[in-house]
């Protein structure tokens, strides 16, 4: 009975007058527009996500989707729904974008940040946007306090920041500027590929890691568990030799996937980390 | 010179290009030295041992393989990736790594790389036999190396992994990056066992280059020696592509570099072939370290660039020759 409103909202939304269709159905191309969304907005409202939102492995509101249909960012998915406004991200087909304007639909392109900074601006105008004002200001301020808790806690417990990297699949590693840099950060640590004055995204090679000897390596995508060659980098076993398992932790993607609250969590993991150690 | 000569000397080649790449990488290491830090154990030992040791197998298998194809088939351009064998390999291995199969046992990647590579080698053989022209074969090898390319591609597509786009990529050019001993492991025993059958085929290859009729006369029983090679070959290049990927040519140069110091019989080229195979992947695996950027090139790229020349320049050579 609970998705009866939006089912209606849905199906018969040209039909209704006033009251439901007042309210404004929003649809979304992206990600961490889906996530924001679904923690602002009532469900009913909600007429398309991104197929990105229904992963749990990218999407830590992927049980509350439900019977939101999905899309793939394909006009012909989101046309005949008839939303009242598109989200997109700045990484979103730009073609689209293009096509959905061309055929009168309202689209917003958003600037989803990719680090900290502006993530307060961010979220109060989005809940602007999607007429969600109140909710928005609770989160914005929720994330506030978690943050300069994290960071006042990680000042009290001093001491010699412990070097740390982010390692991914292929290698992979973020950077200065970058959301894990951010939170590594914020946790008192120094992030070792930023060290090594790569910005935004770098790949390191499995040699530079062992060579650095960071204090924690923090795996990324292990969760995931895919079957790749890319994956195979992770499971290699200089790295699970070399590295104590105390040494080693995986974030879940779907904790760093977006700017948002779980940034907040991400940093609290890593600081109880480093409490614990 | 003596065939003896030309194999030591190969082995010290071969083995001063092992100690050479064990030292060289990011930063300079003595490999005869004992070190204080554990990331230089780690470093030689978990990193760079098992690419040494992939290159030697691996080259050594694909040098020893062409050397074989070309007396098998009598044709001079036969080489493991040039007639689509490689490629069959890499997507048998493909099939077996995305749809997770490859954690039902320890061996079945490498299975599923020689099921690959045994399926294209008789159809090969089937497409092409003993008496082929030497062109209709690379235009076979030709066309299932699209088709089989495409194949690749597809099911990496379907298996819906993030890094489709760059794995097929590895797949069809090959790499040793981030190999370990476990790799070593796990084809090592299929890339020796087919490399001794095809081994074995020495003389039979000798017999067969004076002709079919003069082999069997000889007391060789063709359709047994065939199959041994023919396995052989499956096997050792099936169980080295599904931890390497498609390195091409190698198959192709090497026999036909080292033919001149050993002369034209078949038995004295495949253990010289193989040992060369060995070398020129151990040099070309640290050459792709020395000039790569950030993203490590794939070692394809550098034997292509060598193979693709070396082709060409076969190409016309036969051509103006009686085939």
């Amino acid at each position: 009975m609970r998705y009866l409103p939006g089912l209606l909202a849905c199906c018969l939304a040209t039909g209704i007058a006033s009251g439901v269709a007042a309210q404004q159905r929003i649809a979304s191309l992206n990600l961490c527009t889906d996530l924001l969304l679904l923690e602002l907005v009532p469900r009913e409202r909600i007429v398309s996500l991104s197929y990105w939102a229904a992963d749990p492995d990218l999407s830590y509101l992927a049980d509350r989707v439900g019977d939101i249909p999905l899309n793939h960012s394909l006009a012909e998915e989101i046309v005949p729904m008839q939303p009242d406004l598109v989200l997109a991200g700045q990484f979103s087909d730009i073609k689209v974008v293009d096509l959905l304007r061309r055929l009168d639909h309202r689209v917003e392109v958003l600037d989803v940040p990719l680090t900290l900074e502006g993530m307060r601006e961010h979220i109060l105008a989005f809940g602007e946007l999607v007429d969600a004002r109140e909710q928005a200001e609770l989160l914005a301020a929720e994330l506030d306090r978690r943050i300069a808790q994290v960071s006042a806690d990680s000042r009290r417990l001093g001491g010699e920041a412990p070097l740390a990297v982010v390692y991914g699949p292929q290698g992979v590693s973020p950077g200065r500027d970058t959301l894990m840099d951010d939170l590594l950060t914020l946790a008192g640590y120094r992030n070792l590929t930023a060290e090594l004055d790569i910005v935004s995204y770098g790949t390191l090679s499995l040699e530079a890691l062992v060579r650095a000897e960071p204090d924690l390596l923090v795996l990324d995508d292990l969760s995931l568990n895919r079957d790749s060659v890319a994956h195979q980098a992770l499971r290699h076993p200089a790295l699970l030799r070399h590295f104590a398992p105390d040494q080693v932790i995986s974030l879940p993607p779907s904790l760093t996937a977006c700017v948002g609250r779980t940034s907040a969590e991400a940093a609290e993991q890593l600081l109880t980390l480093r409490v614990g150690r | 010179m003596k065939t003896t000569a030309v194999m030591a000397m190969l082995l010290l080649v071969l083995l001063a290009a092992s100690l050479l790449a064990l030292a060289h990488g990011e930063v300079w290491l003595n490999p005869l030295a004992t070190g204080e830090e554990r990331w230089r154990d780690t470093v030689l030992w978990e990193i760079r041992l098992p690419r040494v040791m992939l290159a030697i197998l691996v080259g050594g298998v694909l040098g020893l393989s062409g050397a074989a194809l070309q007396g098998l088939l009598r044709n001079p351009l036969a080489d493991p990736s040039i007639v689509g064998v490689s490629a069959c390999a890499a997507l048998g291995a493909v099939i077996v790594l995305y749809s997770g199969l490859a954690s039902l046992a320890w061996f079945s990647l490498p299975l599923g790389g020689m099921l690959g590579a045994g399926l294209s080698v008789v159809l090969v053989y089937l497409l092409a036999g003993s008496r082929s022209s030497v062109f209709s074969l690379i235009l076979a090898g030709m066309a299932v190396n699209a088709f089989v390319g495409a194949l690749i591609a597809l099911v990496l597509n379907v298996a819906s992994n993030p890094f489709a786009m760059s794995e097929i990529v590895y797949w069809l050019l090959g790499s040793f990056a981030n190999r370990s001993l476990q790799d070593v492991m796990i084809a090592g025993p299929f890339m020796l066992a087919g490399s001794l059958a095809v081994l074995t085929a020495g003389r039979y290859l000798d017999a067969l280059s004076l002709g079919e009729e003069t082999a069997t006369t000889l007391g060789f029983d063709p359709q047994r020696w065939r199959w041994i090679v023919v396995g052989g070959v499956a096997a050792s290049v099936g169980a080295a592509v599904s931890v390497s990927g498609n390195i091409g040519f190698v198959g192709l140069v090497v026999p036909h570099l080292l033919r001149p110091l050993v002369g034209h019989e078949p038995r004295r080229l495949l253990w010289v072939s193989a040992l060369g195979g060995a070398i020129l992947l151990v040099l070309a695996d640290m050459l792709v370290q020395a000039i790569s950027g950030r993203v490590e090139l794939k070692l394809g790229v550098i034997t292509a660039l060598i193979g693709g020349p070396f082709f060409l320049y076969i190409i016309m050579r036969t051509r103006s020759s009686e085939w």
